[in-house]
């Protein structure tokens, strides 16, 4: 599309497939990018100042509300923030039960964006409903993974969205060994269906892409990470999970609602399945461990962020193997939680998200109250890896007709997963070139 | 009153009752989108609540609830075939406050996106409702039986009350939603007869 002289724009009404409200600006000169933004609109995250003057267990009831695709990753970081702060022990049960909880939350998240939001790009269809016409047992099959996921977090949280059994030091309830059954079978072939997921995209053809990312995830000796680790990075950041802010800030960015993170001498850095494969592998489930083997492909997911797809593939078996295992070695707890008291001061902790690494960090008075709050979500972590991915990116597809080009830039961020709205949702895609 | 809320805690029925798909006893599964803390997106939650109070507690029994932030495929999927449907949600696209019924086959008729002189709610969620319907169209062979009853917002910011136009319409909503649901819980029900601009559905007078 042609604009003022001198200048090109490519523009699309929406970005599709992507959770969230927000738009995108490329500003090309020649073959160079002078500008890449990732404009996030939605209304500014009022939560942060929602949860002050409010009790913990509120708190975790409240942080739910901020994404209906990842509510257990709001509760999980805010109940280990609030039990950190407070020096709570929990039990080993009630930690496995947030494992299984957190699982539950990864298989439905993962099947969504593989199935329904990104394989369509793959395979040359514009959207799941174009692609359920020639692949209608494939899309059944994602659909089945991610009932499953749904069936675990209904079953451990109350209700699939939003749900309600968090509580500092445990659970309002714990489930007895029979509720668990039904789902126990579906786990059955959820594993099969997510091995047969991970050959499926492996075989997937993706555009040409690499470059060195600053990764960053949780990593913990002997699992993979969801709840608990230390915060490292592929250049060598080792950080106890709840002292995010001792290396990494937020930065209020033009043009955008949501703001960004940057590490503390203002480098971008990726978060979510890619960097956790690269840097955190070794705790993968030993089914999810040989599937990744047999693809040969995890220096791949490392430096062409395209492969994202085979990482969450990968990541989705491992949830469904992992919470197959929690679900056969599970020993109800003899009390759903512990007794706990406030204390004031500090209270914080790192938890993994699908999407990647969510921060939250609470001030508590001696009333056991929040006076102040910040919570970090991956997407907004993520969100100047996009730009300056998409800077780099731009050149090898300029040359492409414009729809091909647009398409391919949307591929690019719909491999971010990126969920707008828990940043601050449709994304509206322009790009201009300038000369 | 006996409702099988799959997601809400206002239910008195079993618990393992509640975390089951549609009972064979459901004549109709009523699925609530919303966000009860984004301004209009709470309108769908109250709505339905204040229409399972107005209905016969025998058509209530025949009533599935299925609370949601968005419509889930699996949640048209998974309906018996002999099932009917209602989906209730705030829309974007048509103007705050007005109040309409669609026929979910009708609905699944018009690509997703897709313009035409009738009512154009767009979800306000991610995967929208036409999107959603159409993929269960593909999977099921054919659309549910029902329809979705949607009113305008034009606020959904956190935190945020009703706006003035959707509370003021907040009773025609209930009546909508109430006259389809005790209309398709009825023994032999039928779809809803086509009319309205444009064929798609039957617009309910509401504010705006």
């Amino acid at each position: 599309m042609t604009g003022p002289v001198g200048e090109t724009t490519f523009s699309t009404d929406y970005l599709t497939r992507v959770e969230g409200e927000s738009s995108l600006l490329l500003r090309v000169r020649g073959r160079e990018v002078v500008e890449a933004r990732l404009s996030i609109f939605e209304a500014p995250r009022y939560f942060e100042r929602l949860v002050v003057g409010r009790t913990p267990d509120e708190v975790i009831d409240i942080v739910a509300r901020i994404c209906g695709i990842c509510p257990v990753a709001y509760q999980m970081s805010a109940v280990h923030a609030f039990e950190a702060g407070f020096g709570i022990e929990i039990a080993p049960e009630v930690r496995a039960l947030r494992r299984l909880l957190y699982c539950g939350e990864w298989i439905q998240s993962h099947a969504l964006h593989i199935y329904l939001l990104h394989a369509p790009d793959f395979l040359g269809y514009p959207s799941a409903i174009a692609m359920a016409t020639d692949h209608p047992a494939a899309v059944e099959r994602g659909l089945a993974i991610k009932r499953t996921g749904n069936r675990l977090i209904s079953i451990l949280g109350g209700r699939s969205i939003h749900p309600v059994s968090v509580r500092v030091g445990g659970f309002s309830r714990v489930p007895r060994r029979d509720e668990l059954e039904p789902v126990r079978a579906m786990l059955d072939e959820a594993v099969r269906l997510a091995s047969e997921t991970v050959d499926w995209v492996a075989g997937f053809s993706v555009p040409s892409f690499e470059r060195e990312a600053r990764l960053v995830s949780l990593r913990q000796p002997g699992e993979y990470p969801y709840n608990d680790g230390r915060i490292v990075s592929s250049d060598g950041l080792d950080l106890a999970p709840d002292r995010w802010d001792d290396a990494f800030t937020e930065v209020q960015v033009e043009g955008t609602n949501a703001l960004q993170a940057r590490t503390a001498d203002g480098g971008v850095y990726l978060l979510g399945p890619a960097a956790r494969i690269a840097l955190a592998a070794e705790g993968l489930h030993p089914l999810a461990a040989e599937a990744l083997a047999a693809t040969d492909r995890r220096a791949d997911i490392a430096t062409n962020i395209h492969w994202s797809i085979l990482a969450r593939a990968v990541e989705l078996l491992h949830a469904c193997a992992e919470a197959r295992d929690l679900i056969d070695a599970y020993l109800r707890p003899d009390a759903p939680g512990v007794a706990w008291q406030a204390r004031p001061g500090r209270a914080a902790w790192a938890t993994e998200a699908p999407r990647g690494l969510l921060f939250h960090r609470y001030e508590v008075d001696r009333d056991g109250r929040v006076v102040a709050a910040q919570i970090v979500p991956p997407t907004s972590q993520n969100q100047a890896a996009i730009e300056e991915d998409l800077r780099l990116f731009a050149p090898a597809v300029l040359d492409l007709p414009h729809a091909e080009a647009t398409l391919a830039l949307e591929r690019l961020v719909r491999s971010y997963d990126p969920c707008i709205s828990c940043a601050t949702h449709f994304l509206d895609l322009t790009v201009e070139e300038l000369g | 009153m006996r409702v099988a809320a799959i997601e809400g805690r206002s239910s008195d029925v079993p618990e393992a009752a509640a975390l089951g798909s549609v009972g064979p006893a459901a004549a109709v599964r009523l699925i609530v989108c919303g966000d009860p803390l984004r301004g209009d997106d709470a309108v769908a939650g109250l709505a339905a609540e204040r229409a399972l109070e107005a209905l016969d507690p025998a058509l209530v029994g025949a009533i599935e609830v299925v609370r949601r932030g968005g419509l889930e495929v699996e949640d048209l999927t998974d309906l018996p075939p002999e099932a009917a449907c209602v989906v209730v949600d705030a829309a974007v696209g048509i103007a705050p406050g007005r109040v309409v019924v669609l026929s979910l086959r009708r609905l699944a008729e018009r690509r997703p996106g897709a313009r035409s002189a009738g009512p154009q709610p767009r979800s306000t969620h991610a995967i929208p409702v036409e999107t959603a319907l159409s993929l269960a169209v593909v999977l099921r062979g054919a659309a549910p039986r029902g329809v979705f009853v949607g009113i305008g917002g034009s606020g959904f910011d956190l935190g945020a009350p009703l706006s003035e136009p959707v509370r003021a319409a907040l009773p025609a909503l209930v009546g909508a939603l109430a006259r389809e649901l005790e209309r398709l819980a009825a023994p032999g029900s039928a779809e809803p007869v086509a009319a309205g601009s444009g064929g798609d559905g039957l617009p309910v007078p509401g504010r705006g």
